[in-house]
């Protein structure tokens, strides 16, 4: 049994691409990502010099996209997150990337009332080829100190 | 790193799993990766869930926790090396149930529940999780992957 929960966000946001800048990847940024899950897979680590597709969703961009004023609950903490990989992006490539609020919408279950956001972000390399899109969801929620 | 799959070789209920557990130093190197070239925001939303206790208690949590984000990078990790170099990963959809937090002894898991050789090529649809020491799953999703013909 659910019961519709009771919020308030700015609608004007949903939908509206901003891009939020570019990233030149680099080979000391594969490096570290590798170093930090101890991936030693040589299609990243070695002569190949590919990133790992999940690279895309550790950069960031500089800024933020925008901000559809959740009001709700007192943290956030990401919820899920979907990516799809295109095209081999490699140290070099600059990509951009463009994002939009997809949707925003609450769930009531057993822990409560919690409010979802959902971002749609696509990545592009220099020669504006799609290489990456991810579908991120933060959830809004309150929560006591332990 | 795991030798070469082909899709020949995969059966439906085939199971692998690697293990990981990430520190406070493999966080804080996560975080910083492009660091120099951000606003900073990389590093959390600036409450300390990632890098303190006190700010990982102010949220409910026993001690901090490493992000969603690495949590992600974990699971590709886990395709990745499943798939091996020849392999493609083309998506990968997780949802993040439980928090993870610095030095939980976690096994990333795979399990085969689809294969199919059609226009698309050889791929084969895999379920993904993440397992803490208490037997929770903190992470789960799906992940679809081509890989070659047995040469």
């Amino acid at each position: 049994m659910t019961s519709e929960a009771t919020f308030e966000y700015d609608e004007s946001v949903i939908g509206v691409d901003v891009e939020l800048g570019s990233v030149e990847v680099t080979a000391e940024m594969i490096a570290d990502y590798c170093k930090a899950l101890d991936d030693s897979n040589p299609l990243f680590t070695g002569g190949a010099g590919i990133a790992p597709p999940g690279l895309m969703s550790a950069l960031s961009f500089g800024q933020g996209g925008l901000d559809p004023k959740v009001q709700f609950g007192n943290t956030t903490f990401m919820a899920g997150t979907l990516l799809e990989s295109y095209a081999v992006v490699k140290p070099g490539d600059t990509i951009t990337a463009k994002t939009s609020v997809k949707e925003v919408f609450a769930k009531t279950g057993r822990s409560g009332t919690m409010v979802f956001v959902v971002r749609r972000t696509d990545f592009t390399n220099q020669d504006d080829v799609a290489v990456a899109a991810s579908e991120a969801s933060m959830v809004h929620r309150e929560v006591t100190s332990a | 790193m795991p030798e070469q799959r082909y899709f020949e070789d995969v059966d439906i209920g085939d199971e692998w799993e690697e293990s990981q557990a990430p520190s406070s130093a493999d966080v804080q190197l996560f975080l910083g990766i492009n660091a120099g070239g951000s606003r900073g925001d990389r590093r959390g939303p600036g409450d300390g869930r990632f890098d303190s206790k006190e700010g990982a208690r102010n949220l409910g949590l026993a001690s901090p926790i490493i992000p969603g984000s690495m949590s992600f990078a974990m699971m590709n990790h886990v395709v990745t090396d499943w798939a091996g170099i020849e392999g493609v990963m083309h998506s990968i959809d997780v949802s993040y149930r439980r928090p993870v937090h610095h030095d939980d002894a976690l096994k990333l898991q795979v399990l085969v529940t689809d294969t199919t050789d059609d226009d698309e090529g050889l791929r084969v649809k895999l379920d993904v999780y993440m397992e803490n020491e208490r037997g929770e799953r903190p992470v789960q999703g799906t992940a679809v992957v081509e890989l070659p013909h047995k040469p």
